[in-house]
């Protein structure tokens, strides 16, 4: 199945179409694009989800990176 | 998926390091009960807190609990405090955040600028420091930010400096410390000599608090918070902060360790790595320094050679 995936690390967002498993989970994202899973907050729809939400077919996961600043 | 806290509302987060889904209501009272019990043992009746405030997450919740602590315990005085270091597209659009927390709070709010302080703003030392220089501008800002803090607070009579601080934060700091060698730095972080003149006294709010718990709160309370990155973030602690972060991943709870065992280690040792160096005044500036010139002092002269060759071109 497909899910959207933007990555937001304080600018511009970066978004990525990735093909994943069937009963891939939202911490299960994470490998899929290379990212560090403690350095990103997922989020769909603007809301945060708990680690162990199945992803849907067209699901768009927002990762927002937790470090900001200088 | 139910909170497994209360067992009735439904979870809507993971709290990783408590192995926990949880519902909304459940991970603020977690959250705010860690920062309220902090306060509780860093703030004194009578106290003049000035919070560092920069707009991002992690000083706008600390400024969000001060005054949520001030509410119950109306024993002490709150203001706030911004630096702006002069980095456009980025500190300013960071400081009307500010300003529009510190005006809903009606807390007083002082700005003082690199521009006004030093002369000079970081967009002004980044584009006159050649691009090979061993010292980025980060370098710069850190130390004259730390600088400015401390006056700026003295100046307003803070008895105590808030910051945003958190646990990612000192997790970092204690690992690059060790990683230097820099026992008398660790020290100082983990308890830091008191009292010393002309040097206003720190506190953490966040200091037991996850940065990821951070965002996650001001998502799940819809709090506006800065969230860019500056463009000159470089350095030894990006690199530190991803190595945290891929501990962390696989062990929860490491960056909590980390820091509680430094504390362990360095506490009784503290009086011997700190009591041989002695606070001295900058002989150029008059600032409190361990060395004979202050670091700022220090890279101001650096500094200087650059700008003003690009005041003669």
């Amino acid at each position: 199945m497909k899910v959207k995936v933007e990555i937001d690390n304080g600018g511009p967002l970066k978004v990525l179409e990735v093909d994943v498993e069937e009963g891939t989970t939202v911490s299960g994202i994470y490998r899929y694009v290379g990212l560090v899973r403690e350095s990103y907050i997922a989020t769909i729809k603007g809301r945060l989800v708990p680690d162990q939400v199945k992803l849907q077919n067209g699901d768009v996961v927002r990762l927002v990176r937790v470090s900001s600043g200088g | 998926m139910i909170c497994e806290r209360c067992r009735t509302r439904k979870a809507v987060l993971t709290h990783r390091q408590l192995n926990q889904n949880l519902c909304r209501e459940c991970f603020n009272r977690i959250f705010e009960k860690r920062i309220l019990d902090v306060l509780r043992g860093s703030i004194k009746p009578g106290d003049h807190i000035v919070i560092a405030a920069s707009g991002g997450k992690d000083s706008t919740i600390a400024l969000l609990m001060l005054e949520k602590y001030r509410r119950t315990h109306n024993n002490f005085k709150l203001e706030a405090l911004a630096i702006d270091e002069g980095i456009k597209g980025y500190r300013d659009e960071a400081l009307n955040i500010v300003r529009k927390h510190c005006t809903d709070l009606g807390i007083k709010l002082s700005i003082y600028s690199f521009k006004d302080y030093y002369g000079f703003t970081v967009d002004e030392i980044a584009a006159s420091i050649p691009a090979d220089h061993r010292r980025t501008p980060c370098t710069y800002c850190g130390v004259f930010r730390r600088r400015l803090l401390n006056v700026a607070a003295r100046e307003l009579g803070a008895t105590k400096l808030a910051t945003g601080h958190n646990l990612d934060d000192i997790a970092q700091a204690y690992l690059m410390n060790l990683i230097r060698g820099d026992l008398y730095s660790l020290a100082k972080l983990v308890r830091p000599p008191l009292p010393r003149e002309g040097l206003v006294r720190r506190i953490m709010p966040l200091k037991m608090i996850y940065e990821r718990e951070t965002l996650q709160y001001t998502i799940l309370n819809g709090i506006e918070v800065y969230g860019r990155t500056c463009k000159y973030r470089t350095g030894m602690r990006t690199i530190v902060r991803r190595y945290l972060d891929m501990v962390e991943s696989r062990m929860p709870r490491a960056k909590y360790n980390l820091v509680m065992a430094v504390e362990d280690a360095v506490k009784p040792a503290w009086e011997k790595i700190v009591s041989g160096i002695k606070l001295k005044k900058c002989k150029a500036c008059g600032e409190p320094s361990s060395r004979d010139l202050c670091r700022v002092c220090v890279l101001m002269q650096d500094l200087k050679r650059y700008l003003d060759a690009g005041d003669k071109e």
